[in-house]
């Protein structure tokens, strides 16, 4: 699955990427189609304001989707089911200065949240926190990767915050198991803890002060300086 | 399934050490964290019989039985 989300205020003020659809104001939940022939359920919770900014430039920045002072608003999207996506997402205002508050969230808790953050006209914030100028946005922007254990992914901005773009892109199922292999012998093989990435994983393991791994069962413990690989298995 | 009663180490060279007997009330987790308490790769185990020393880091992997 990947689908993009242009947000702006006419549906023809610029051309979408086959893979994402124009989001103009719609309240939660409403039905995209892109190009390449996709639908997803999305839309907007709270009152919401829409711009055309410019329509000569990248066409997934032409525009915003922002809350109309009534509070913060929240895009949510109806994500296929749990998995792995990577996310990216440009949050500015080609005409002003602002200062984004944004929280990725899924069904159940926060992911990350950036808090005045600094964005300058023809700047944006990506989905990771960081602000470039719009014409090397997309080439330096770094998305957000999480794996999701419900399929519901929020986005929540608040007033002064604008959306320009939002990208979902199914990275694969969630890893069920973690194969640890040893310096020698045979691999212990564990149920990988939901909600983490592969590297969340493989840092908690090495990094949290954790000198050993236990076995499913209990039975057999591998010292940390006895692993090799730690493997997140589908 | 009966709890463990014994604790044996194998080590990176693939000897085995004699059995560890592990105590009424402890788990086989609980006796294998006293025994690498000080696993910052200066510690050491005693065997079993207590006439050999084992450097933690020379430890592949210890398993309850």
């Amino acid at each position: 699955m990947n689908f993009g989300f242009d947000f702006r205020a006419t549906l023809g003020y610029v051309t979408d990427p086959s893979y994402a659809a124009a989001v103009l104001g719609e309240a939660y939940p409403n039905t995209y189609s892109n190009a390449d022939g996709a639908s997803i359920v999305a839309g907007w919770t709270g009152g919401v304001a829409t711009r055309d900014r410019i329509a000569w430039a990248e066409p997934r920045l032409a525009g915003l989707n922002g809350s109309d002072g009534s509070g913060t608003i929240t895009f949510k999207v109806a994500l296929p089911g749990p998995g792995q996506y990577g996310i990216v997402a440009a949050f500015g205002d080609e005409g002003n200065d602002e200062t984004c508050t944004v929280t990725f969230a899924d069904d159940t808790a926060t992911i990350v949240t950036y808090t005045g953050v600094s964005v300058a006209s023809f700047h944006s914030m990506d989905a990771s926190g960081n602000v470039y100028e719009d014409h090397v946005f997309f080439a330096s922007q770094t998305p957000l990767v999480h794996t999701f254990t419900s399929s519901v992914l929020k986005v929540t901005t608040a007033i002064g915050t604008a959306t320009e773009f939002l990208q979902v892109t199914s990275l694969g199922p969630p890893p069920k198991e973690i194969d640890v292999l040893p310096l020698k012998g045979s691999q212990l093989v564990l149920p990988y803890p939901l909600g983490l990435t592969p590297e969340q994983c493989a840092a908690q393991i090495f990094a949290n002060g954790q000198e050993y791994i236990v076995s499913a069962d209990g039975l057999t413990f591998l010292p940390k300086h006895a692993i090799l690989t730690v493997t997140p298995k589908g | 399934m009966p709890a463990p009663t014994t604790l044996t180490l194998t080590l990176l060279d693939g000897t085995t050490t004699s059995a560890f007997t592990i105590p009424t009330g402890t788990t086989a987790e609980q006796l294998w964290q006293q025994l690498i308490r000080n696993s910052d790769r200066e510690g050491y185990i005693q065997s079993a019989d207590g006439t050999y020393f084992i450097p933690v880091s020379a430890v592949l992997k210890a398993v309850a039985s």
